[in-house]
């Protein structure tokens, strides 16, 4: 079995899983086989990509590549962060014993998945590094960062379950919600899980994106910050983090208006990732 | 005067100055993204009209917007803002560290979120030492103070926790002093020279002026490695510190990307290099072992006059970087026609002749680019990083968690116990831990 062909089956095993948790959101919890079935598919799904991931960088090794992450493209990242978002998910099923959050979170992964492996533009070959990607910083670097930005599109997931379910306590006058809406967690819990995931993307994206970002730049540059768009977008980004934690901190705020932030949070990480990179290329130079 | 001090302390002490202040940076940040910055002149004319290209001149938008005043007087606004806002509640953050949680009442003890009440059938005496070992035995080490007839005990954990914001902001400033210091102490530099060649000098980067490195280095080689499929592996320059102040021996060790060299204060990163239009050839009489070094030029001819042997690069293939991969190599020597032969870069070819056979092995001549930055705040900046992230530790993964324990005397000759506690975060965990403790506390056969 080659990478590729696993990474490709990774496809089909998430848009499985993200059915799944669809169907438990509309059907109901009850049935307790298809909420086994689901986390089940969705554990398979992440130890498919996982042997896929393994295997690519086994393949480059063989190549002859030497050292060699396997983050180091569009494509392989995309995998890496569907990746995360399937691992994240499974550790907030487990910790808030709740399936319907499934429906917020695997969308994404087999949406970034999907992107990976059927956008024409990325190119999927196995290419070995350039000098200046040769090294551990900028690895750990990738890594914290997508698993930062994991945690950011789960916050996102949330957030939008958050608004849907408000929206639906405030048209009802009910405070569980009603139909579809009341089998979703009370919108204190989901409040809670908002936070919690944003607080934890952000760690990471502190350590991962933006310190070890500059200690690699200053080893492979000798300039740690330069302001190039994606440094900028990166602390545009942290920014709006950072000011969701101090109004939820220092003035109280909850609820839709952290539930929104969430959501502007994630479309200034999708901007950083991918924006960036395709819509100010043609400005700048970054490589 | 005092009032309006005030007013001014006021401000900066709030966190709605500081949201806006995010939200500004942020903002303007975005608009230098938009708008390329460093270009000439020219191109902001080109692309955007003259008259929009000379508002962002006078903007400050362009070339240098991170730079530009008022960005640099919002950062500054920033800083003043997060040094006013942390020694504004300090104090008060300190009063909760140091505060001595047994100078409490049993009535306030009463309004704790987390609460259990149980009987002992000893005196209050006996069962705080009682207590106070179960306790101690679940982890809680707890201080004992008499009061009101009763005993009270008190234990906590990690209440410097309530300290991480303030690493967190503080780190924000080092992280800023550094930058700062890096700024005014520090330069960017460049230096291209040739393999075996020695510079004394390197040249600043915005004026273009030479500053005397205070040592000397040397080139021996450039290399450039492959992957099996051609794609470039590795830059490396081979070079030599000629320090007589800090080694007694010239240093040998070599610069690759991402593996810069230090050396007084400098830092040597690999950054480019230029293939020349020179090449070293190296001959060799296999019979004799006798060899020849010389660097040619192309159709430039070298004589070897002890051989009598005459030779040169007559023609060269190079790709569109200049590197050659092919050379037409021209010999001659006595006895025979001259010949001409090609090779390829770094190879070894060799040719028969009637009176000896001779090695021949060809190699481009490069210049290796270096950056240089002299940065003494770097170290400044590493440290707030660490700062930050210890800070983020204590602020994200390190709850304040408090335990009381109060003994008072019961009627019936024994005591009433009340245990209650409360933690800064992660409230829902540390329920838990609490009903666990208590239960604990049961299972002793004197508690009920
Ligand atoms: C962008 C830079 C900043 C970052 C990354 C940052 C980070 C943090 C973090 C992580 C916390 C802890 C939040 C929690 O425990 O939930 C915090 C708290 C706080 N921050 Fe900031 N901060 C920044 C800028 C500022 C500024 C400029 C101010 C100035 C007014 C400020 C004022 C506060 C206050 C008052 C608290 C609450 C502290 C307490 O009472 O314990 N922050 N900050």
């Amino acid at each position: 079995m080659e990478s590729a062909q696993l990474l490709n089956l990774t496809t089909f095993a998430y848009l499985a899983s993200a059915i799944l948790y669809v169907a438990i959101l509309i059907f109901g919890t009850k049935n307790k086989t298809m909420g086994l079935i689901a986390t089940l598919v969705t554990m398979g799904a992440l130890l498919l990509s996982t042997m896929g991931i393994l295997l690519r960088w086994n393949e480059a090794f063989k190549l002859g590549f030497g050292y060699y992450a396997p983050f180091s493209n569009m494509y392989e990242s995309l995998v890496f962060f569907a990746w995360c978002i399937a691992l994240g998910y499974l550790v907030l099923e487990y910790i808030y014993k709740n399936q319907t959050l499934g429906a917020f979170a695997m969308p994404f992964a087999f949406v970034a998945q999907a992107f990976a492996e059927y956008w024409p533009q990325w190119n999927q070959d196995l290419r070995p590094l350039l000098p200046a990607l040769q090294s551990n910083w900028l690895i750990a670097h990738v890594i914290a960062s997508f698993i930062g930005y994991a945690a950011f599109a789960i916050a996102f997931g949330m957030a939008v379950m958050y608004l849907a379910k408000a929206r639906n306590v405030d048209r009802s006058g009910n405070p569980d919600g009603t139909g579809l809406f009341a089998t979703l967690p009370p919108l204190k819990v989901i409040d809670d899980v908002i936070y919690k995931t944003i607080f934890f993307g952000f760690v990471l994206f502190t350590v991962g994106g933006l310190i070890f970002g500059a200690i690699w730049a200053n080893s492979a540059w000798g300039t740690y910050w330069s302001w190039d768009p994606k440094e900028t977008w990166s602390l545009i980004t942290w920014f709006v983090y950072a000011a969701t934690l101090h109004v939820r901190y220092t003035r109280g705020w909850s609820g839709k208006k952290i539930a929104w932030l969430a959501v502007l949070g994630f479309f200034s990480t999708v901007f950083t990732y991918y924006g960036v990179n395709f819509l100010l290329s043609g400005l700048h130079s970054y490589g | 005067m005092t009032k309006e001090r005030n007013q001014v302390w006021r401000l900066f002490a709030s966190v709605k100055l500081a949201l806006w202040l995010i939200t500004l940076l942020a903002a303007s940040s975005i608009l230098g993204t938009i708008i390329p910055q460093h270009k000439a002149p020219e191109y902001y004319i080109q692309e955007y009209g003259s008259e929009l290209a000379r508002l962002f001149q006078v903007m400050d938008i362009v070339p240098n917007m991170y730079g530009s005043w008022w960005f640099v007087a919002l950062l500054v606004l920033f800083s003043i803002n997060l040094i006013v806002c942390s020694l504004d509640r300090l104090p008060n953050t300190w009063r909760m560290v140091v505060l001595d949680n047994l100078e409490t009442t049993p009535e306030r003890l009463q309004k704790m979120p987390l609460k259990a009440e149980m009987q002992i059938n000893e005196e209050p005496a006996a069962a705080g030492e009682r207590v106070r070992r179960l306790l101690a035995a679940a982890g809680w080490k707890t201080a004992a103070r008499d009061k009101e007839g009763g005993v009270l005990l008190f234990s906590q954990k990690g209440a410097w926790s309530r300290l991480g914001a303030y690493i967190i902001h503080i780190s924000i400033l080092i992280i800023f002093i550094g930058a700062l210091t890096g700024s005014v102490f520090g330069y960017k530099a460049s230096i291209m020279f040739p393999e075996g060649e020695t510079v004394e000098h390197l040249f600043d980067r915005k004026t273009g002026q030479p500053i005397p490195l205070g040592f000397r280095l040397h080139c021996e080689n450039f290399t450039i490695g492959y992957y099996p499929n051609n794609m470039v592996r590795d830059y490396r320059s081979d070079v030599i510190i000629i320090d007589p102040e800090m080694f007694a021996e010239p240093l040998r060790t070599s610069i690759r990307v991402n593996h810069p060299l230090k050396h007084r204060g400098l830092t040597f990163y690999q950054s480019s290099y230029q293939p020349l239009n020179e090449f070293l050839i190296k001959v060799q009489n296999t019979k004799t072992g006798l060899e020849r070094t010389a660097m040619v030029s192309p159709r430039h001819q070298v004589t070897w006059e002890e051989e009598g042997v005459v030779f040169g690069v007559t023609d060269t293939m190079a790709d569109r970087m200049g590197r050659v991969h092919e050379f037409r190599i021209w010999f001659d020597s006595p006895g025979a026609d001259p010949s001409t032969f090609g090779m390829k870069d770094k190879q070894n070819v060799t040719v028969q002749r009637p009176e000896a056979d001779y090695s021949f092995y060809v190699q481009q001549r490069y210049a290796t680019g270096l950056q240089v930055a002299k940065d003494p705040g770097v170290w400044i900046v590493y440290l707030g990083c660490g700062l930050m992230i210890l800070g983020l530790y204590v602020a994200f993964m390190i709850t304040h968690r408090r335990v009381w324990a109060y003994l008072s005397p019961a009627d019936n000759g024994g005591s009433k116990l009340l245990l209650c506690g409360g933690s800064n975060r992660n409230k829902a965990s540390f329920d838990q831990r609490f009903k666990e403790l208590a239960q604990r506390l049961r299972q002793d056969q004197a508690i009920n």
